[in-house]
């Protein structure tokens, strides 16, 4: 089996490349392969770029970013506080990014500017990064950072909450639940600009974490006598969770289920080894989430699925699946 | 000259003191064994010495230097802790448990070198671990995960070890092997503080033994002049029973609580 682990990377790599073609030439207007490469190095037919540039690019771009963040910031959570059971949304920075966006959707904000919605998410990500990065700054324990992190989504909630409960029409409540549910369509290369810069820069954080992780798996007080500052390193994936899921969030809405269920499909591939579940985490999200964005366009539903909606359809019963049979002794 | 010395040293547990004014020192090729009831201190004063913790006074030198001067990195290539109970958080294999051993000799996203792999395959042999490498660790027996963890602290060739009960969970056979494997480190050169629980063991495979009770250091010194019935009264409330047989090897085996002694209160002075 060891010897197969060292494909792990190149298999998922080809995969998401070849899913990410898959994306950009699924839709309502199919474009086959010749045209697609056409399209993309500019030389095709205008209406085969305009679909490209403007709807099915951004769309695969966000789709892969977004669960790239997902999956790693998952992979990295769980690695840090060493459950299985934690997921990216739970330290309140997806429920921060979510208030912001809902007031924005609240306050009609949405009709001055199209980029109101993920700038507001995007500013109440990043309070919410803040209140979390100071308390890790003074020192506080991984656990209770997460507890920290579960009361602010839990008041982030209750206010996004109170935003539908004296939401001015039913529109408005209609537009705020929509967006709650998750979807990277209808988005555009200005979303992708505004979300992948400090998105890239939590991926960098928790890419280079990985020895941090590696050393952690023995327990705190032997990752510390083997050189590893706890209380920076804390701080140091805090803050790249944050980085990487509030953009997100932020850009698409709540999008449930990969940050937990990935990690967990990729462990036993990497041999269980902390570090690496980060890195195949975050291929693996990506892959995940342009599959069901591949889903969404396809199922024949009136009103286009909503991607959170596809995600959770699908990993809540999988990962029921995976537990069973991880309980009848498949290690 | 000594490799580790402190002086005036106060151990804290939780922000209270729980050890004062404790003087030892470590020799290049001791093996010292850290005696005293449950909640002496002894783990305390291992993770002051891994600096885990901030002494609550005094000071410590290694090789001559303080201890807070050393940089991370140069510390844990110095120093390995072994901490107890040790659980791995995730089911890797006994192999890549002992490989985490090198972590501070690997440059950053650097690979394994030809002697990490050398350090890593001397550990798994030293514990007899070549049987159970490719096993995922959280399958183990107790027994063989402390093997598998006593081989990862190995694996970064320490030149202190300091080890919180390295025998717990061993079978006898398993027990003297783990001993003679950390008096293998003595020989190369290389120390070894363990906190002990075992009187025999620690009595037949330490050097030298420090006995702590009553928030201090009661006695230290040679096994046979640490472990008096008055001592281990004192500080156990127990009696113990010395070999008869006219070896020269001296150990004790705990037999019967002394009557009317209650054991020492933890950590009170």
């Amino acid at each position: 089996m060891s010897s197969g682990r060292g494909m792990v990377f190149p298999l998922l790599g080809t995969a998401l490349v070849f899913v990410f073609a898959l994306s950009l030439a699924i839709g309502a207007e199919p474009i086959p392969v010749q045209r697609l490469f056409a399209a993309l190095i500019g030389s095709g037919q205008p209406v085969d770029q305009l679909i490209l540039a403007d709807i099915r690019l951004p769309r695969a771009l966000l789709g892969a970013a977004v669960g790239a963040s997902l999956g790693l910031a998952g992979a990295a959570l769980q690695g840090l506080l060493r459950n299985p059971l934690v997921e990216p949304g739970l330290i309140g920075v997806s429920g921060g990014a979510s208030l912001g966006a809902v007031l924005a959707l609240y306050g009609g904000l949405s009709l001055v500017s199209p980029i109101a919605v993920p700038v507001a998410g995007f500013a109440g990500a990043l309070v919410a990064t803040m209140l979390l990065a100071a308390a890790a700054a003074r020192g506080a324990r991984a656990t209770i950072l997460v507890l920290f992190g579960v009361a602010l989504g839990s008041l982030t909630g209750a206010l996004t909450a109170l935003a539908l409960n004296l939401a001015p029409s039913p529109f408005a409540i209609l537009e705020i639940v929509f967006w709650l549910l998750g979807s990277v369509s209808d988005r555009s290369m200005v979303d992708v600009w505004l979300a992948l810069p400090p998105m890239a820069v939590g991926w960098l954080l928790l890419l280079t974490a990985g020895r941090g992780m590696e050393a952690l798996t023995l327990g705190e007080p032997a990752a510390q006598s083997l050189g590893l500052d706890i209380k920076r390193f804390t701080l140091r994936v805090i803050l790249g969770t944050a980085l990487a899921v509030g953009p997100a969030v932020a850009v698409t809405g709540t999008i449930g289920f990969v940050g937990l269920v990935v990690p967990h499909v990729i462990r036993p591939w990497v041999g269980h080894r902390p570090g690496a579940v980060m890195g195949a985490s975050a291929l693996g999200g990506a892959l995940l989430l342009l599959l069901a964005d591949i889903v969404v366009r396809l199922a024949p539903t009136a009103a286009e699925l909503k991607l959170g909606v596809v995600t959770s359809l699908i990993g809540a019963p999988y990962f029921i699946f995976l537990l069973v049979r991880r309980q009848r002794g498949a290690v | 000259m000594s490799l580790l010395v402190a002086s005036g040293l106060g151990v804290a547990r939780g922000g209270r003191t729980v050890l004062g004014a404790v003087a030892l020192s470590v020799a290049p090729g001791e093996v010292v064994g850290l005696l005293g009831p449950n909640g002496a201190g002894k783990t305390s004063l291992l993770r002051t010495l891994a600096r885990l913790e901030p002494p609550a006074g005094g000071q410590i030198a290694l090789e001559g230097r303080p201890l807070e001067s050393f940089g991370r990195g140069e510390l844990a290539r110095l120093v390995a802790f072994l901490p107890q109970p040790s659980e791995a958080a995730w089911p890797i294999t006994v192999e890549n448990l002992v490989s985490l051993g090198r972590l501070p000799f690997r440059s950053p996203f650097g690979r394994a070198t030809e002697a990490d792999a050398k350090a890593v395959e001397d550990a798994i042999v030293a514990c007899d671990l070549d049987r159970l490498r490719a096993r995922p660790v959280t399958t183990l027996s107790a027994g063989e995960a402390s093997r598998a963890f006593l081989a990862r602290a190995l694996a970064g060739q320490p030149r202190l070890l300091l080890a919180d009960e390295p025998t717990a969970n061993l079978d006898p056979a398993h027990q003297i092997t783990a001993m003679t494997v950390l008096r293998g480190v003595a020989e190369r050169g290389g120390s070894v503080v363990m906190a002990q629980h075992d009187l025999p063991l620690a009595a037949r495979f330490c050097d030298r033994l420090l006995l702590l009770g009553r928030g201090r250091l009661v006695a230290q010194g040679r096994p046979a002049e640490v472990l008096t019935p008055d001592n281990l009264a004192a500080v156990f409330g127990v009696r113990g029973r010395y070999p008869d047989d006219g070896g020269d090897e001296f150990f004790v085996i705990p037999w019967s609580l002394v009557s009317g002694h209650a054991p020492d209160n933890i950590g009170s002075p």
